[in-house]
Order: structure tokens, then C-alpha cells, then sequence
């Protein structure tokens, strides 16, 4: 009794936590429909200005704490002002997404990669209660939880600012039209939005140690609280972190500490399946669907793919390469590892390019693939080419299961899901030892193919191209089929295609299935061709490289997807030993490109071109937005 | 006290009005008749600026007013009453109302004008605790009037408030408009009902494709037999 007791005190002084950060991501989405997957490395960013104010300023505690929410203000505010560009949802959630990486980087730069401790902010003794013990410092935060809730609350029932926002969230032009600025109020929302990450950050940092990924797992929880509690509804929200602080504590302490971490996910999993409005939240089918369209047009699923002659010289380069490179086995291996991630990209372009929907989740994806193949070549003594194939049906399985899910959800919760399961596949290979060899990892069977052995990058070059070369042809006639046409219709929009008779079900099935195919086999690729697999392989952060690899070379086109993927991993050949600053060159030209070239590298000289267009026609006079969206449009479908 | 001279806006590639003039006096009702897609609330919407002109000015008071943001031209004095209503739903009634006296400094007389407006609509009172998504289509649009005057406004935009309403309820909505300009509100009133929009308007324009194919006082449009034909049932 006593036990149970002190499980769910500790679980309310964690959960409040959970509360606060899912609360600021709540009501940034509430009025400006938008989801900030940056939001817990902004926490973390300001909680490490936190602690440069103490340790280094030598502030008093609470001036410290001051000062890091006044700088977790502005940059939530500054943050928003860099959004401004993007337009639809999937643009936002790719542009935070490089916001993370930015933050990250640059905070790394800064304070370095190696965890500091951050100080309570009370150390008196711990007392009981009924036999509970508190410390002063869960009081501490308990309290500071509930008054900002408290004030939060005070603010949007009483406070004309907080009515015109909650205004805002439901209309906003007509809100402009009551005389509010709604640019005053997005920066409102922001700044709220901001502080709330900062004291959660502050509060969190004393639990365990400050480094760049404090705030990381939080994250999850914070998006698990929120789709518990309804994203809609505030006090739902405060119910969703609370219950899910006591629920991971009566997990830990009553079934298995090593559960703790994945349960968030497992339980994320369950609501969105079972009731995905959550507690409190408003029945909504399609969760963001309903503004903002989606930027369509520049992808063209119509349009000629490389001429013959164009094919052939690609081919006849990569046949080259290894033979001008023969004795140079650095430069192999960058090429090798280029395919496999070229792989990779092509089916992760399947889902974001073709159906619209993002998935955080392929380092994942590429793990399950890895550690299958290594398990069936070493334990089970499948030759490699079963393995092979066995992972990317292994891995297809798992996509069917997210296909699943995702069927009944719109691409922000799917994105969550995603990222979900991005942050529990890693946790869960650590912890599941005995078969994965936890940390330590495991050594992957050199590859052989009947009695021919591979096992120089030249050999592996060649492999590896070959399997590039059937993903392409595979991938091509896909798109080409009914089935491609299926896909594009379904992203452009999905009533209309469902009203012609296209199956939506099937086919959003279908396209996880394949993406997730391709993932696993070249996990399993990665894994003979590294030698050698650990859970830190496969992290959130690679899942990021990933989106960051599709974009920057160009969505919906195959070619954009291996110029990205050559480009992300030559990047850092370049600047090697130094991860903050590839890390940050990733992140600014994801969000430059997010932002301003929505078709990526493959598709610059298609700007460069529509820029040449406006400027010699003068019918763009006038109103800002669709006319110059529309002649976009026009101009990309003529070429 | 309004006026717009030689108004052009677009929407993207669509004309929407091309070269509007217009003149609203003060303390009178003003009618934009006009079929669908005539360009009608794209006249409102340039004098709130929801729409900018591209070319053309519109002079408020004396003052230039085209290059105002939305919710500057509120703190002018010039509200519009969206079509469609466009209540908050998850706001309660007195939130709804509250919000409409956002732009305003006088916290004092706000108090005084809620008391004018659930005096206007005691409906309104009746249900000020009430989500507004719950109202009639009716309440709805006395709410969105309510929540309109409760900005002060010396010139209220109307648009289509009857629309979708029964018989009933648009003479109810018509009588009230009467009334809002006999306190001394100017009202620049967008209607498809041109019957109900003549019988109280002191003046008229009619247009046709982005622009004004006639005008003249509501007396004279009744007796127009092109605007009998085209608007008034023959």
C-alpha cells in the first residue's frame, strides 16, 4: 500500500512534467495548427543557457531560471518567425524537424556532448508523509506546475488576449476582423509556448544529467500526454501527463523497470488505435486535414523520367567508379554506404513523396532489418541472400502493422507514431540483451552468395549496385502501374480519389509495405556491409538524416532521392570529426530547401527557371499567393 | 463618408472588381446588389483589406484607408459582419461579444454597449452562457450583429445576413438593422434578397461581373425595369 502510494506521487511530480511540455505543444497547435518537433531541443537549448547563467554568471538560482525563460521566449518566437515561410503541415513538420538538428548541433558546439549535472533547485532533506517521501524539490515542482496551469487557465477564460486566441485557433480571419492582430497573437501563443518548454527543461535537467538530448524521450511522452488527453482539450492534456507519470511509475515498479521507457510509446500506440480524440479531446477524423493544402504540383508523377542515353551514362559512371577507385578502399566504402542509403531513400520517398506521409521512423525501420539479418545469418544460419530478403519481408511486416495504424490517422499523428517508434526500437534493443547483445552490438556474417564471398567494398560495390539498380526498375514500374497513379491521386487528395474508386485502405497499406521493404533490405545490406550493428546506429537522429536526405535531393522524384542520399553521405567525408557542423549544414539546407525550394536539389533548375518566367511576364502584379502559386504550377507542368 | 474610387482586385487570376466607384453617406443605409460572384463581398472585403486593391483608393473620414491592415481598420470604426456568420463556436455567447470589444480602450462604456446589445437581442442574454455553436441560424446571426456593434462602429459592413434564414427571421434581421442605423450607425448592407435590402437602404448599387452596371436611390431601383427583371422577381 505504502509502495503504491509513493508510485503515484512519484508519478505525478514526473507526469506534471509531461503535462507543461505537452501543454506548449498543444497550444502552439491549437491556434496555429502546427506541430514544433524542434520543442524539446529548444527546451534543452534554454535550460543549457540555464545552466551557463549559473555555472559560469554565477547567478542566484532564480535570476538564472529568469533568464533562461525570457531567452526559451524568444527563441520559441524567433522560431516561429522562421516558420513563417512554410505552408503546409508536412513543410512545418519537415522545417522543425531541421530545427531540431540545427539546435542540436549548434548546442553541442556550444556546451559540448558530454552531460553535465544540473543543480536542484531545493536540497533540503526529504520527509515523510503518510509515509510518503518527498523531497522539497518534487514539491517544488508540483507546485510551480499547477500555478502556471492555474494562471494558464485564468489567462484564456478572463484575459481578452487569451479569449482572441482561443478565437483565433477556431477562425482567424474573422478574429483579424475584431480588430486582434493575429500576428500579435502568434507570437503570444509562441512566447507561452516557449516558457512553458523552459520550465519544463529546468525542472527536468536536476533528474537526470543536462546534455543535448535531455530532452529527447521527453519529447515522446510530451506527445504521448498530449494524444492521451486529446490534442484539443488543455485540461485533457494535464489528465494525459498526469496519468501517463503514475502509469509508467506502476509499469516500473510493479512489472519491469526495462518496460518503462517503451511503454510511452506501446500505451501511444493503443490510443490512437482504440481512441485517437484521447480523454477529453473532440471527435476529429482527420486531425490537420483541414486547412493549409498541400503544396502538389511540383511533384509530377507524369512527368519523363531520363532519357535512354542519360540511364546509360549513369550506368556506365557507376560501373566505372570502383575501377578508377580500386585501390582507394575509403572512397569504396562511402560509395557502398551511398547505396544502401539510396536504397533506403527510394522507399522512404514511396511514403513522403507518393502518398504525403512522414515518417520519423526509418532508422527503425533499417535496424529491424539489420538485426534480423544478423540474427538469422549468425543464429539461425540462413545464407545471406535469405537474409536478405527474409529481413525486408521481416521489415515489410512491420510497415503493414504501421499502415495499420496510419490508416486511421492524418500525417501529424502518424508523424508522432513514427517518431514513437523511432525512439522505442533503439530502447528496445538495448534492453532485450540476450538477443541483441544490448550495447555492446553485434558482429554481422560477412556476406557470400553460394560459394562467392564478398568481402572487399570492391566486391560489395557491386552487390550493392546491383540490388540499387532492381530497386530502381522495381520502383519504376510501381509508379508507372495503377498502382503509382493510385498513390498520387491519394496524396492530391484523398476524397476525391476514394470518390473515384481508388481504395485508400489498400493502398496506404500497400505503399508502407513497399517503403518499408526497401528499408529492411538495406538495413540488412548495412549490416553485412558495416560488419557490425549497436543500437546508437540506428537512433531518431539517423530517422532525421533520413527525411533530411529525401528533401534536399527532391521528394517524388527517384533521382532526387540518390542525389540526396550521395549528398548526405559525402557531406560529412568532407567535414569529418566534426558532427555539429555537417549536423548544421543538414539542417540549414533541409530548411532553406523546406522553405524556399520545395522540390530540392533535383528541382533547382526548375526555380531557377520559374524565376526566369515571372520576370519576363508581367502578369503577376497584384495579389501575393495563388495567382504566383497558380503560375508555378503552370510553369512546372509545361517543363 | 465611405468612398471608393476606381477600385480594381483580383483574386489570383480572377477579376473581381474592375474599377469600382462608390460613395457611402453618412448615417444612411447603402445596398450592393448583384447575383452570385458579382463581386459584392469582394467590396467589403477591400474596405476591410482582406482583399487589397491593386489599384484604386478608398477614403474613410478623409483619411486613406486601402493599405490598413484588417484590424486596423476596426480601430477606425469600420466593422464587418462576415457572411456566413462566422461565430466562434467553442466560445461562449459572452465570449463571442466580448471578443468584438477587443480593439476598444473604454472598458467602461463596453459595459454599457453589452447591456445595449442583449437589450437588442434578448436571446442573446438568455444565452450568454452558452456555446455559440449551439445557437439557431438565426441566434447565430444576431450574435454575429451583436458581436459587430459591440466594436463601436460608425460604419457596419453587413454581408448577406440573411442569408439562410427563414422569411421570418430575415424581417426580424431587417428591423434590427433599421433600428442599429436609427442610433446613428452607417450601414453598407450586401444582399441577395434585393426586396428586403430595398425596402430600408436609402440608396443602392447594382453590379454585374466587378462592375457597378447601375445605381440610384432605392425608390428609383424599384422602379428600374431592368433591375425589377434581373433582381426583383419582374
Amino acid at each position: 500500500m505504502l509502495m503504491l502510494g509513493q508510485t503515484i506521487f512519484n508519478g505525478i511530480v514526473i507526469g506534471s512534467l509531461y503535462a507543461l511540455v505537452a501543454l506548449g505543444l498543444v497550444i502552439v497547435f491549437k491556434s496555429t495548427n502546427r506541430i514544433n518537433f524542434a520543442y524539446g531541443q529548444m527546451a534543452m537549448f534554454s535550460t543549457f543557457i540555464g545552466y551557463t547563467l549559473l555555472a559560469k554568471f554565477h547567478l542566484p538560482f532564480m535570476l538564472a531560471f529568469i533568464g533562461a525563460l525570457v531567452f526559451s521566449a524568444l527563441l520559441a518566437v524567433l522560431v516561429r518567425n522562421i516558420l513563417r515561410p512554410a505552408k503546409s503541415e508536412s513543410s512545418v513538420i519537415v522545417a522543425t524537424l531541421a530545427l531540431y538538428m540545427i539546435f542540436t548541433a549548434v548546442a553541442g558546439i556550444i556546451w559540448g556532448w558530454d552531460p553535465v549535472s544540473f543543480p536542484q533547485v531545493f536540497t533540503g532533506e526529504p520527509f515523510s508523509v503518510f509515509g510518503i517521501i518527498m523531497r522539497p524539490n518534487d514539491l517544488f515542482n508540483i507546485l510551480l506546475t499547477v500555478i502556471l496551469m492555474l494562471m494558464l487557465f485564468l489567462f484564456f477564460k478572463f484575459n481578452l488576449n487569451g479569449i482572441a486566441m482561443r478565437a483565433l485557433s477556431q477562425n482567424l480571419v474573422t478574429t483579424s476582423l475584431m480588430g486582434a492582430s493575429v500576428n500579435k497573437l502568434f507570437t503570444i501563443t509562441w512566447a507561452i509556448s516557449g516558457i512553458l518548454g523552459g520550465v519544463a527543461g529546468i525542472l527536468v535537467a536536476p533528474t537526470s544529467f543536462l546534455d543535448t538530448n535531455l530532452m529527447a524521450v521527453f519529447l515522446l511522452k510530451a506527445f504521448t500526454a498530449a494524444v492521451l488527453g486529446g490534442f484539443t482539450s488543455y485540461p485533457g492534456v494535464v489528465i494525459g501527463g498526469l496519468s501517463l507519470g503514475v502509469m509508467e511509475g506502476l509499469v516500473s515498479s510493479y512489472i519491469s523497470t526495462d518496460l518503462m521507457d517503451t511503454f510511452a510509446f506501446v500505451l501511444l500506440i493503443i490510443v490512437l488505435l482504440i481512441r485517437p480524440e484521447g480523454i477529453l479531446g473532440k471527435r476529429i477524423r482527420m486531425l490537420g486535414k483541414t486547412s493549409s493544402t498541400e503544396e502538389s504540383g511540383e511533384f509530377d508523377s507524369s512527368r519523363p523520367g531520363m532519357s535512354m542515353r542519360k540511364k546509360l551514362a549513369f550506368l556506365i559512371v557507376s560501373i566505372a567508379l570502383p575501377f578508377v577507385f580500386q585501390g582507394n578502399t575509403y572512397i569504396l566504402y562511402f560509395a557502398v554506404l551511398t547505396g544502401i542509403y539510396m536504397i533506403l531513400a527510394i522507399g522512404l520517398d514511396f511514403l513522403v513523396g507518393y502518398t504525403g506521409k512522414i515518417s520519423l521512423g526509418h532508422a527503425a525501420l533499417l535496424a529491424i532489418g539489420a538485426y534480423s539479418s544478423v540474427i538469422l545469418t549468425s543464429k539461425v544460419g540462413f545464407p545471406f541472400w535469405l537474409a536478405l530478403l527474409s529481413a525486408g519481408i521481416i521489415t515489410g511486416l512491420v510497415g503493414l502493422l504501421l499502415g495499420f495504424a496510419a490508416l486511421r490517422l492524418s500525417g501529424l499523428y502518424l508523424a508522432i507514431v513514427t517518431l514513437g517508434l523511432g525512439t522505442a526500437v533503439p530502447q528496445i534493443l538495448l534492453k532485450w540483451d540476450e538477443v541483441t547483445n544490448g550495447y555492446t552490438g553485434l558482429h554481422a556474417a560477412i556476406p557470400s552468395i553460394g560459394f562467392f564471398i564478398i568481402d572487399t567494398e570492391f566486391e560489395m560495390y557491386f552487390l550493392v549496385l546491383a540490388i540499387v539498380i532492381v530497386t530502381i526498375i522495381v520502383t519504376n514500374n510501381i509508379l508507372r502501374s495503377k498502382i503509382g497513379r493510385a498513390f498520387v491521386a491519394l496524396r492530391d487528395s484523398e476524397a476525391g480519389a476514394e470518390a473515384m474508386g481508388v481504395q485508400l485502405a489498400k493502398y496506404q497499406i500497400l505503399a508502407f509495405v513497399i517503403s518499408a521493404f526497401f528499408a529492411g533490405i538495406a538495413g540488412s545490406l548495412y549490416a553485412h556491409v558495416v560488419g557490425f550493428i549497436s543500437p546508437a546506429d540506428f537512433s531518431i537522429w539517423n530517422s532525421l538524416l533520413f527525411i533530411s536526405m529525401l528533401f534536399i535531393g527532391g521528394v517524388a522524384s527517384i533521382p532526387g532521392a540518390m542525389l540526396g542520399a550521395a549528398f548526405m553521405t559525402m557531406v560529412p567525408i568532407f567535414f569529418a570529426g566534426s558532427k555539429s557542423i555537417s549536423a548544421i549544414l543538414f539542417g540549414g539546407a533541409l530548411l532553406i530547401i523546406i522553405l524556399f525550394f520545395p522540390s530540392g536539389l533535383a528541382g533547382f533548375y526548375k526555380v531557377g527557371l520559374n524565376i526566369g518566367k515571372r520576370l519576363f511576364s508581367r502578369n503577376s502584379i497584384g495579389l501575393k499567393g495563388p495567382a504566383e502559386e497558380e503560375g508555378t504550377n503552370v510553369a512546372t507542368r509545361n517543363k | 463618408m465611405l468612398e471608393l474610387d476606381n477600385i480594381y482586385a483580383n483574386y489570383g487570376s480572377v477579376k473581381a472588381l474592375k474599377g469600382v466607384s462608390l460613395n457611402v453617406k453618412q448615417n444612411s443605409i447603402v445596398a450592393l446588389l448583384g447575383a452570385n460572384g458579382a463581386g459584392k463581398s469582394s467590396i467589403l472585403k477591400t474596405i476591410t483589406n482582406l482583399l487589397r486593391p491593386h489599384s484604386g483608393s478608398i477614403t474613410f473620414l478623409g483619411e486613406r484607408i486601402d493599405r490598413l491592415k484588417p484590424e486596423k481598420t476596426v480601430r477606425k470604426g469600420i466593422v464587418m459582419v462576415p457572411e456566413g456568420r462566422q461565430v466562434f463556436p467553442e466560445l461562449t455567447v459572452y465570449e463571442n461579444l466580448l471578443i468584438g470589444s477587443y480593439a476598444r480602450k473604454d472598458r467602461a462604456q463596453v459595459k454599457k454597449d453589452f447591456k445595449f446589445v442583449y437589450e437588442l437581442f434578448p436571446i442573446l442574454h438568455e444565452k450568454m452562457k452558452d456555446p455559440a455553436g449551439t445557437l439557431s441560424g438565426g441566434q447565430m446571426q444576431m450574435l454575429a450583429i451583436g458581436r459587430g456593434l459591440m466594436s463601436k462602429p460608425t460604419l457596419l459592413l453587413l454581408d448577406e445576413p440573411s442569408l439562410g434564414l427563414a422569411p421570418i427571421m430575415v424581417q426580424e434581421i431587417f428591423r434590427i438593422i433599421e433600428e442599429i442605423n436609427s442610433r446613428g450607425t452607417t450601414i453598407l448592407l450586401v444582399e441577395q434578397n434585393a426586396n428586403m435590402a430595398l425596402s430600408i437602404s436609402d440608396y443602392a448599387y447594382v453590379l454585374e461581373t466587378g462592375i457597378i452596371s447601375n445605381e440610384g436611390s432605392a425608390a428609383e431601383l424599384q422602379n428600374n425595369d431592368e433591375v425589377r427583371q434581373s433582381y426583383l422577381g419582374g
